[in-house]
């Protein structure tokens, strides 16, 4: 019973990064496809991205079994975002998911998901730590009155 | 607040509260005396019923309308759901953390702050439970950080 349960909780963790991940990618193809004058995403690019989160979120489980919302060490790190290039880039050239947008266009894209990246690493690294340090102080200070 | 015990010989047991009003203090003390005496009652996987003290308890989720209870070292099942557990056992640090879950605040090891607004408790079971974004505003606000809700 116990091990259904955690492998259970660890569905519910994966999966709601592998959905963030993937809305953040079918976002991006619905822009570019509008900006291309076309108003529809096909089932099959989408399961594409979709197969692609998952193996992102997946594969961050195995990295960072404490979860990614914490300081991680530098090396798996790089090791995350390296993977997330390899997938997202490499979907892209192998799938073709943004075909026909100009050079400058895919070097935005690109820049998009290292900002993503970025600003993940700055959140998790500074803002949430603050945020934690003061919720623990919290549940001390209620765990002793 | 002052403590005195009257040794009187047989009789039952009789406690009394002497108070100028009943503040937060006189009801944080009756609800710790009435949790005294109400235990919850729960069967382990041998169907063996338990009765236990809700001070035990860890976490409880609900799995497939099964509520499971959790302790430091062993899990059973309880006939109450969540929202049950919740309204009798709250002022004993019982917080609603999900929709499948409440765990008991006195026993949360460790809070983290998470993406999507959510934190994550360590507990001394092993288990990390997600707090989910509807709920962590609340956890927030009993924990005293203004401005939550």
């Amino acid at each position: 019973m116990n091990g259904f349960l955690r492998w259970y909780r660890w569905g519910l963790q994966m999966k709601y990064h592998m959905g963030i991940y993937t809305v953040g990618l079918i976002f991006c193809k619905g822009v570019v496809n509008a900006l291309q004058g076309e108003y529809t995403v096909d089932s099959r690019t989408m399961l594409e991205m979709l197969v692609a989160s998952l193996l992102l979120a997946s594969a961050e489980t195995a990295l960072f079994p404490g979860g990614l919302d914490r300081p991680q060490p530098k090396g798996r790190t790089a090791i995350w975002v390296a993977l997330g290039n390899l997938l997202y880039v490499g979907g892209s050239l192998v799938f073709g998911w943004f075909q026909g947008i100009p050079l400058w266009g895919a070097l935005v894209l690109v820049l998009i998901l290292e900002a993503g990246f970025f600003a993940m690493w700055f959140g998790i690294n500074v803002a949430m730590q603050a945020d934690t340090a003061d919720l623990n102080r919290r549940l001390r200070k209620y765990q002793q009155e | 607040m002052k403590i005195t015990v009257d040794q009187t010989g047989g009789g039952e047991v009789e406690v009394i509260l002497r108070c100028r009003e009943v503040d937060e203090e006189v009801l944080r003390l009756l609800a710790l005396l009435r949790s005294g005496l109400q235990k919850l009652c729960v069967w382990d996987e041998g169907r063996q019923t338990v009765l236990l003290n809700p001070a035990e308890v860890v976490w409880c989720e609900t799995v497939e309308d099964r509520t499971f209870v959790y302790t430091a070292g062993a899990l059973y099942q309880t006939g109450l759901s969540l929202g049950e557990l919740e309204s009798r056992f709250g002022d004993l640090g019982f917080f609603r953390a999900g929709k499948s879950a409440v765990v008991n605040l006195h026993h949360i090891r460790s809070l983290k702050s998470c993406g999507g607004g959510r934190i994550e408790a360590s507990l001394p079971t092993g288990e990390r439970l997600m707090v989910s974004r509807h709920y962590a505003p609340l956890l927030r606000q009993r924990l005293g950080q203004e401005g939550s809700v």
